[in-house]
Formats: C-alpha cells, structure tokens, sequence
C-alpha cells in the first residue's frame, strides 16, 4: 500500500474530474491566451513559454494567440460579443475597468493563492483591484525617466543631466543651438500615451487627474502652469517641429538617430536602443521637477475572462508565466520593471544604471485613474492638448474643455 | 429565378444579419462587450448629434468625400484620354497607372505615413535634395496639410479604378464617329465637346457613383495617417463610429452613428437615380 | 504629329501623376534594402548601405510570409470563384429572362455595397461564430464573396447586355437546350467580360483587410495584408524594413496580372460598363 495506493488514488480521482469536466476520457483542457505584442519578440516569447508549460502538464494545453495592440480592443469586443473570447487576455488596464464593469472579466482574488499574490510588489498589485476585487495580473509595468544624449550634451557644454524644468529648458536651448537639424527635447502631440507626456509636467508641477473635490484636475492652476511649461518650449523652437503630429514612436526615433537632447520615455525604449541606435551614448535620470518628484507608472494587464470555463486551468498558467524565472526573461526581453519582489533585487534591474533609476522611482509612481471611462477622458483632454500646442488656443480655455468634458463624463456615470 | 437564388441567397445571409444587428444595436442601450440590454428608442441618436465632434466629422466626411472624388475624375479624365492615344510604351504606362491597386488601402497608408514623415521620409529627403526649404517639414502636423495629403493619397487610390472604367468607354465610342466629324472640319475642341464627352458621360456617372460609395466609406487612409487628429480634423464618419465602438466601447453609439451614415448614402442614391431618370426623361423627349 | 513626337507630349503629360504612383514604389524598394539599422539614421540616403536582401529572406523563411502569401492567393482565388460562381447564372437571369421585382433586386445589391464591412464586422462575426466558422478559410472565401458579389453582378450584366440575342436563339433553333447553348455560344462571347469582372474580384480580395483579420485568428491562416498589419502593429518598434519588404511582395502577383491582362481589361472595360 502506501505510495502506490496514493498514486492510484490521484490517478483515479483525476480522471474523473477530466471526465466529469470535459465528458470524455483523458481529454486534455485547452486554455486559449491571448496576447498583444509588444514589439516582435512577445509571442514567440509566450509561444516558448507555452511549448514548456503544456510539457510539464500533460493534462492542459495553452493555445497562445498574439495580436497587434491596436486590434487587441476590437478583437476582443468582438469575441466577447459573440462568446468566442479566448479564456486568459492581456490588455491595457485601463481599459480593465470597463471590462470588468460589463462583467467580462473574472475576479481571480479566489483563484490564487495568498502566497503567489504576496509575491507581487503591492502597489502593481492594487492596480488591478478596484470595488474589493482583484481583476487580472500587471503582465508589464514601467516607470518613465528623462533619456539624454551624452555626446550632446557635452557638444552643447551642460555638465550634468537637468533636474529641474528650467534647468531641462536651459538644456534644450543650448542644444537646439548646435544646429545641424538638432533639437532640444521632444514633445509628443498625437497618438498612444500623448496625456501620459503631459502628465509628466502635470504631477510634478504638483497638479493631479482628480481633484480633491472628486472633479477633473484638468484645469487647474497646476495644470496650467504644468501646460505653459511645455508651450514655451514649443514657442522657443527647441522641440521637433510640429509637435502636434510626433507620436510617441516618432520622438523615439528621432532620439535613436542622434537627433534630439532629450526625450522623456520608459525602460522599453533601451531595447530599441540597443538594436537601432548603437552608435548613441545616453543616460537616464528622474524626470525633471518644478515642486514635487513624479513619475508616470503604467501597468499593463493579463486577465480571466468570465466566460473562461477552465478559470483554475487558466490560472496555473499564469502562475507559470509569473515565477521569477520566467519574469526575469521577459523583463530582459522588452524592458520592463519588476513586478515580483524577488525580481526586484536582481543584479540586471539594481546594477544597470539603465534600468536602476526606474526601479528607484518607482515609489514615486502615479497612475492614471480606472474609469470604465477613462479612454474617452483622456481623448477630449488629447484633443485639447493638440489644439493648445499648435497655439490655436491658451492653455486655460483648452484645459477648461478638457475638464468639462472630465467632469460631464463622471456625472454621467454616476 | 433559380438562376438568382443562389445569388440573394449569399447576399442576404451573409449581410443581411449584419445590417439587422447594427439597426438593433442602434436602438438598444448596448453594453461595451455587445450584450443588448434595454430598448433605448432614439436615445443613441440624439446622442450622437447632440455630439459635436460627429457633427465636425459630418461635415469632414462632406468635403473628403467631394474633394477625393471630384479630383479623381479631374486627374483620371486626361488620364484616360492620353492613355487612349496610341504611343509607345503605352502598355508600360496604362500599368504604371494601375499600379495603387496593387497595394491594398491600409499598407498604402502605412507607406505614405513613412513617406513624408518630416525627418525620415523620403518626400522630405528628396526635396531638400532639390534644394528646397523642406528640410524637416513636418507634413502631417498641421490638420489642414495633413487632410489635404489623405486627400491627394485617396485620389491616388481611386485612379486607377476610375480611369479603367472611363478607357472602357473610350474604346467604345467608333472610330467612324470621329472621321465623320473630320470630313464636316470639326476642331479637335468641338470633337471632345460633342463627341468624347456626351459618349464619356454615362462612364462617369459610374464612376462617380461607385467612388462616392467607396470614399465615402474609406477607412484606412485617415486611420493610420493621422488617426482623426489633430484635434479631430481630420476624423471623418467611420472614423468616428469606429473609435465610439473599441476604443471607448460605446456600441450602440456606433451603431447610430452607421445608421445615419447609410441614410445618408441612401439619400444620395435616391437623389441620383431621380436625377438621372429625369434627365433621361427629358433626353427621351 | 509622328508617333515619336506624340509619344513624348504623352508621357510628358502623364509624367506628374507616373512619379507620384512610382514615388512611394521607390520608398518601398529603398527602405526593403535597408537594414535595421539604417531606418533612423542623422543623414538620411535613398541607397542602402549594401544592397540587402536578409529582410526578403527573413519575411519568408522566419516570418512565414511565404505562407501568408499562399493563404491570400487561396481566399482571392476562392471568393473570385464563388462569386462568379453565383453572379453569373444571376446576372444571365437579369438581362435575358423576365425576373420579378428586377428594379427592386438591382437596387438591393447597390445597397449591400453602401455600408461598409467595419460597420458590420461585429455582427458578421457573431453570426460566424453561431455557425462554428471562425477560423476557417471559407468563412472569409463566404464573407468576401457576398461583399464583392454585388459589383460582378453588376459588371457582368451590363456586359451580357451587350451580347446580341440572336446567336443564342439561332443556336435553340439548331436544337440546343437553353443550358448547353450558354455554355457553348454564349459564355465564349463575353469571357472578356468575366475575366474583367474576375480580376476586380480577385484584387478586392486579396487586398481586403478588416474581415481577414476578425475572422481568422491563428497564425498559420493570416492573410498578406494582415500579416504586414502586424508588423506595424507592435507598440514601441515599427518594423520598417520588414514592413516595406512585404508590402513590395504582396504587390508583385497582382502587378503581374496587370500587366499580362492589360487588353483584356480595357478590352473587356469596353463593352461592359454601360447599360
């Protein structure tokens, strides 16, 4: 007896949980997850993962789909709709609350253990909670910090990386001074994450998103002067020409290619770097302060899906792909921050000055709100943006906009 | 009628859910993930007119869709007409001016996008090579500029469909029409006045009908060359229907939103055939 | 005038509008012989650094294009059949046979072409996956041809409009039955007009995007034109090289069928097209 009962035990109760489950013998369950691409190592990188997991559990097998991000809303819209949708998703957070209001997503709080949720650095965590549920897991998360070229730097005679915005501004206009089509620093105007670049001069201007009477902080004076900041940049002509038509993946190219001081972006963009900007020098430092040290935080989420019918199966995958191994490879891979504690104390993230000074600011993260809303939000305030920079209107007249169009939102949804 | 069942048959099955189900999402409150819930009457419709960024993208869609279409027919009429001509090498052009069709809309787009990019692109590269003052010309981050580019981009597009059909009615007008004309002195001017063009025209009507349905409607142009912006500039209908529904999950909103941008063609197709009934009529005469 | 002279006014006149087309051609074939790296330089070129040919390779070797490729020709090549499949015997129906409501019929299918697919992709999904074919090439063979159909119809039947009555009826007279007389008096006649017809089906489809992408979801089934959307996908790197690489091969087949097909379709343009 002993062992041997044991294993027959486990075997027989085993294929009756498959039989009840699936109605037929030694059936494996089929976990579908899909994932959206960060750049076009993500899924190879899960198809990999995936290939190890099924191995080790002959009884479940992952089917990784990957797609662009800007399909990922569409696709998933569509499959929830139609009762297709895969049983694990990744996806924006903030685009988690409306799912999870819609009751799409599924709380995973009793799905986990209490010791795998310990793992997790706890203000990554809370993220993905909101009304006393936990909705998914931060499969990416970043802090941003101010990147600058070095041999600029020294061509335009600054001896150390700014640290406030005058100081940032004093910079960009000595180098926007050598000519040669070189510019300052760059202002992103369109696109993915353009609220994100303002709101790095919003909080450390000392403004916020909501103001402590629960309405938009859109307007406030913070966030005026927070706006000005940028504009006088924009009217000195120490930016790229055109702000309001640089996305995000323009201002990085432009400092790939040697031709911009300084650009704000996050941990990504070393990866980037490393493959199509070899011959830059660069450093990073916090984001530059007028009254109060910020950073953007920004997580992105992987979740269960209510209609999921393999919730624990889908589960353990997660807590695969979430073991320290497995997180150490894909930080690596497209530059994120830890988000487990144990990953925090890796040489690769506290010994390399690349990816140090996000980890230090990361307790000075902010985070954009979870309104099941928020995208409309962030797009009226985007739209407001764009009409301020190109100087169609003063910061307070677009601002007020913004706000209003914040505010009228939240009452809706009241 | 056996002939045509197999036919309506596909039709109506494939497509005829679809538009119930946008028709249906319109008039329901609808949640982000498409569960139908309440009737919501017209609730969806005021609220996409009581919006003024659809009322702006209506309007944007008016002249994107006249501009596009009407500089088609101006650039594809000479076109043709030259392509009509017999020359050497005019093989090798007729396909050198087919060739957008070769590429579909959206990687057109994505190409254009990187064309004249203000720092990198090509355009830009070989203007200042011209020694022009376009060093660095950001092209897309005026609105006005960058509409005017998504329009000559869908001009390009249309061109090649436009111009096949109008060389069609080309080779179709007799040689001895032509000759006639000759013998009785007409000037090369009067034979293109009363000759090509009353024979030209019904082609154009075709054209003009079949571009207004597909510009009208185009999607991937404005989408991936500026997204709607600056500032919604240049969002026009579907663009703003899309957004509505994935990127801020209001589909029932959308769904209004297609509603009304179908009436709106239905308006103009009843309006062209009346017009094109009375003016057969009157011909008739 | 001689030819010669004639010759150069013509492509003198075209030229403007030969180098706005071929201008982004040259983008494409500049940046496709790039490397990486050369994408985001301090000076820009047109030539490449070295004439490199490792983005052809890797988009068909690593990336799977070839395969991509290989879809999109089966979907073209199976929507263009279907529909022609269903539009001819219906576009016979409509311009030699007395059909009820015809008015009406015509008018619907110049309604099918007014919403666009983006519209209606949510809906024709969910009934897809009512019916369990997602993921399927025929769902998007099914999909295509029920969008494209309208317009063959359309073509086709101003074209067999065209096509005088009398050698179908003479062929009756010599005792062939109505089928056998389409098929070998009539359908010869006016292959022109469906090779036409055919070709503009086929380059809708191989260039069609938002329905491909909605209804097949697995790699291995991707289509040209969404496994180039991809590329342009990713959040913080766009592809560039790799991107023009594979727009320059989607396009080679169906300029290849531009160019042998040129008479044709003027040809076929010719007597189609008007009522």
């Amino acid at each position: 007896m002993g062992n041997r009962f044991l294993a027959a035990l486990v075997i027989s109760t085993a294929t009756a949980a498959a039989l009840l489950h699936s109605g037929s013998a030694w059936a494996t369950d089929t976990v579908r997850v899909r994932v959206a691409e960060y750049s076009a190592k993500t899924g190879p990188f899960f198809q990999e993962l995936a290939k190890k997991f099924n191995a080790a559990n002959p009884d479940i097998e992952v089917q990784i789909e990957h797609l662009p991000w800007p399909e990922m809303q569409q696709q998933l819209v569509s499959d929830i709709s139609a009762g297709t949708a895969p049983d694990v998703s990744h996806m924006a957070t903030r685009w988690m609350a409306g799912f999870a209001k819609d009751g799409a997503l599924a709380p995973i709080e009793d799905l986990m253990s209490p010791a795998f949720a310990d793992t997790f650095v706890p203000t990554y965590l809370d993220l993905q909670k909101q009304d006393g549920h936990t909705w998914g897991l931060p499969i990416a998360a970043s802090a941003r910090g101010l990147f600058y070229n070095k041999k600029l730097f020294d061509k335009a005679g600054i001896a150390k990386p700014p640290t406030t915005w005058d100081e940032t501004f004093e910079a960009a206009k000595k180098i926007a001074a050598l000519g040669d089509g070189v510019y300052g620093i760059g202002v992103q105007g369109r696109d993915l994450d353009t609220e994100g670049y303002w709101f790095y001069s919003l909080w450390t201007h000392g403004g916020s998103i909501l103001g402590p009477d629960g309405k938009s902080g859109f307007a406030s004076p913070e966030a005026v002067l927070a706006t000005n900041n940028y504009l006088r940049m924009i009217k000195a002509s120490v930016t790229q020409p055109g702000v309001t038509g640089a996305s995000r993946e323009d201002l990085q190219n432009l400092f790939a290619a040697g031709k911009m001081g300084m650009v704000l972006s996050g941990p990504w963009f070393n990866a980037q770097l490393a493959e199509q900007g070899k011959d830059v020098e660069y450093g990073i430092s916090r984001i530059p302060v007028a009254t109060t040290e910020a950073t953007y935080g920004v997580t992105d989420t992987i979740a269960v899906l209510e209609s999921s019918k393999v919730k624990p199966q889908a589960m353990k995958f997660l807590e695969f792909i979430f073991n320290k191994e497995n997180r150490l490879e894909f930080g690596k891979l497209e530059g994120f921050v830890p988000v487990l504690k144990a990953e925090s104390t890796e040489p690769f993230f506290t010994e390399n000055p690349k990816m140090s000074v996000f980890l230090e600011m990361g307790p000075l993260a902010k985070f954009a709100p979870l309104f099941p809303r928020w995208e409309e939000m962030a797009d009226g305030l985007k739209t407001e943006l764009s009409r301020i920079y190109s100087g169609e209107v003063s910061a307070e007249e677009g601002l007020k906009q913004a706000a209003a169009k914040m505010d009228a939102i939240l009452a809706e949804d009241e | 009628m056996i002939l045509i069942a197999p036919c309506l048959l596909l039709s109506v099955a494939v497509i005829g859910y679809p538009i119930f189900d946008v028709i249906r999402m319109s008039l329901f409150d609808v949640s982000r993930t498409g569960m139908v819930r309440e009737f919501a009457g017209l609730t969806n419709f005021v609220k996409a007119f009581a919006d003024p960024v659809f009322l702006q993208a209506a309007r944007q869609t008016f002249v994107w869709t006249v501009c596009v279409v009407g500089g088609t027919l101006l650039v594809s009429v000479p076109i043709a007409l030259i392509l009509n001509e017999d020359f050497y090498g005019r093989t090798i052009a007729r396909t050198i001016v087919l060739l957008p069709w070769a590429i579909s809309l959206a990687m057109t787009a994505v190409v254009w996008r990187y064309v004249v990019n203000g720092d990198f692109g090509t355009l830009n590269m070989t203007l200042a090579a011209l020694g022009l003052p376009f060093e660095n010309y950001p092209w897309l981050a005026d609105a006005r500029m960058a509409f005017l580019i998504e329009i000559m981009v869908g001009i390009l597009v249309s061109v090649p469909f436009t111009v096949t059909i109008l060389l069609g009615g080309l080779t179709s007008i007799p040689e001895s029409l032509y000759e006639a004309s000759a013998i009785d002195g007409a000037s090369s001017t009067k034979k293109f006045y009363y000759i090509t063009m009353p024979l030209l025209w019904p082609f154009m009507q075709i054209a003009l009908v079949l571009n207004v349905i597909y510009v009208f409607n185009s999607f991937p142009i404005i989408w991936i060359m500026t997204n709607g912006g600056p500032a919604n500039r240049t969002d026009i209908l579907i663009t703003y229907v899309y957004k509505q529904a994935f990127a801020f999950g209001k589909l029932g909103n959308a769904a209004a939103g297609s509603v009304v941008m179908f009436a709106m063609l239905l308006v103009f197709a009843i309006v062209y055939l009346f017009l094109t009934k009375a003016q057969g009529a009157r011909n008739d005469v | 005038m001689s030819k010669a002279k004639k010759s150069l006014v013509c492509w003198a006149l075209l030229s403007p509008f030969l180098v706005v087309v071929l201008f982004p051609y040259a983008t494409m074939l500049s940046t496709s012989l790039k490397q990486k790296d050369e994408i985001f330089t301090f000076h820009r070129t047109w030539l490449p650094r070295d004439f490199y040919l490792g983005n052809f390779a890797e988009l068909i070797f690593e990336k799977g294009f070839g395969r991509a490729l290989v879809n999109s020709l089966a979907i073209s090549v199976g929507a263009t059949v279907l529909s022609l499949a269903v539009a001819i015997p219906a576009a016979y129906a409509l311009t030699r046979m007395r059909v009820p409501a015809k008015g009406a019929l015509t008018n619907y299918l110049l309604i099918t072409q007014m919403i666009s697919p983006i519209v209606l992709i949510v809906g024709l999904f969910r009934m897809f996956a009512y019916f369990g074919l997602v993921n399927s090439l025929l769902s998007v063979i099914i999909a295509h041809s029920a969008f494209f159909m309208a317009f063959a119809v359309w073509m086709l039947q101003s074209y067999f409009a065209t096509i005088p009555k009398d050698l179908e009826e003479a062929a009756w007279m010599d005792g062939a039955s109505r089928f056998s007389a389409f098929v070998r008096v009539f359908l010869p006649l006016c292959l022109p007009g469906v090779v036409v017809t055919a070709i503009f089906t086929f380059v809708n489809s191989w260039n069609e995007y938002a329905m491909s992408l909605t209804l097949l979801r697995q790699v291995s089934q991707q289509t040209a034109p969404v496994q180039i959307a991809f590329l342009t996908g990713t959040l913080y790197q766009i592809e560039w090289h790799l991107i023009m690489a594979a727009t320059l091969l989607a396009s080679v087949p169906v300029a290849i069928v531009f160019a042998s097909i040129q008479r044709y379709l003027i040809g076929g343009m010719a007597l189609g097209g008007v009522k």
